[in-house]
């Protein structure tokens, strides 16, 4: 029966249905080329409680604190990945890993934010400033 | 309809989008969510005004923020709910060259692009654009899931308006 209904409510699909999807999906795929055009990143941008601070794509793995919760995150090959993290959500854990200039993974209940940024130059400088 | 037959029902579908609020609290994708409530907003629109969809919208929001949410999910779901509805009330007048299913997946859209905005001012700063894309990508799935959903309840919700007894 509830097969039956949904098979329904799908043949009801007009033209601006499809359209409005394609519209959404083409958004989708503007936004996702923006993401991945960047080159691979030489440092990732760390937020975490009200601070930011570069980390060089070196191998390595770290241990952040922000907001009371912590995560652990590992950096190999040129990416960064968070592989454990305390915070209820745990969403940061299961984002993908980062490494092109400009992804980024977030936690919100600990206001973390990693963000890969491109320019080599700049990495090193915020590591010598 | 008789005023208190309507309060009933509008209080009846707030009831509605509350669980919805509760059973989409319970799916694990973080703050992020899929909209599930916005099937209530949806039908409250079509079957009264956009006025008392916007008012149920903000009661929803308010209710289950109290109940089991905290500030920034207050700023994630305002910010979610009031771009979804400024889009149902857009396309709505073009219901039946448009379906509920395409509503709802440019509602979907509009609810993660406001809830992305929203986490912006958030964290202060651009950073969560770079997830927009996945999100909206996943509005698609939710908005087609929401929209059949919808499609389904308005017209048992309509057989029961008009009086039916076997709705």
């Amino acid at each position: 029966m509830s097969i039956f209904m949904i098979g329904v409510a799908l043949m009801k699909l007009h033209l601006p249905d499809l359209l409005a999807i394609l519209l959404v999906l083409a958004l989708a795929g503007m936004c996702a080329a923006f993401v991945f055009m960047g080159e691979s990143g030489a440092s990732v941008l760390v937020s975490a409680n009200g601070y930011t601070y570069p980390l060089l794509m070196t191998d390595g793995v770290h241990v952040i604190e922000s907001a009371g919760y912590h995560f652990t995150i590992e950096i190999s090959d040129g990416s960064c990945n968070v592989t454990e993290s305390d915070c209820p959500d745990a969403l940061c854990a299961a984002m993908p890993a980062i490494r092109r200039a400009g992804e980024v993974i977030i936690c919100v209940p600990a206001k973390l934010s990693l963000r890969v940024d491109g320019s080599e130059k700049g990495a090193i400088d915020g590591v010598a400033g | 309809m008789s005023q208190a037959k309507k309060i009933t029902f509008l209080a009846l579908l707030l009831g509605a989008a509350l669980i919805l609020s509760y059973v989409e609290a319970l799916v694990p994708l973080g703050a992020f969510k899929i909209g599930l409530p916005n099937v209530a907003v949806l039908l409250i629109c079509k079957l009264f005004s956009r006025r008392m969809g916007l008012l149920l919208s903000l009661a929803r929001i308010s209710l289950s923020t109290l109940l089991f949410g905290s500030v920034t999910a207050f700023a994630f779901s305002l910010g979610g709910g009031i771009l979804a509805w400024i889009l149902i009330a857009l396309t709505l007048p073009f219901y039946g060259k448009i379906s509920f299913i395409g509503i709802s997946v440019l509602a979907a859209a509009a609810h993660n692009f406001g809830q992305t905005i929203a986490a912006c001012f958030v964290f202060g700063s651009v950073a969560p654009l770079a997830m927009l894309w996945w999100l909206l990508l996943l509005a698609v799935p939710a908005g087609i899931l929401t929209g059949m959903l919808a499609q389904i309840v308005c017209g048992r919700l309509t057989h029961l308006l008009n009086g039916g007894k076997n709705a």
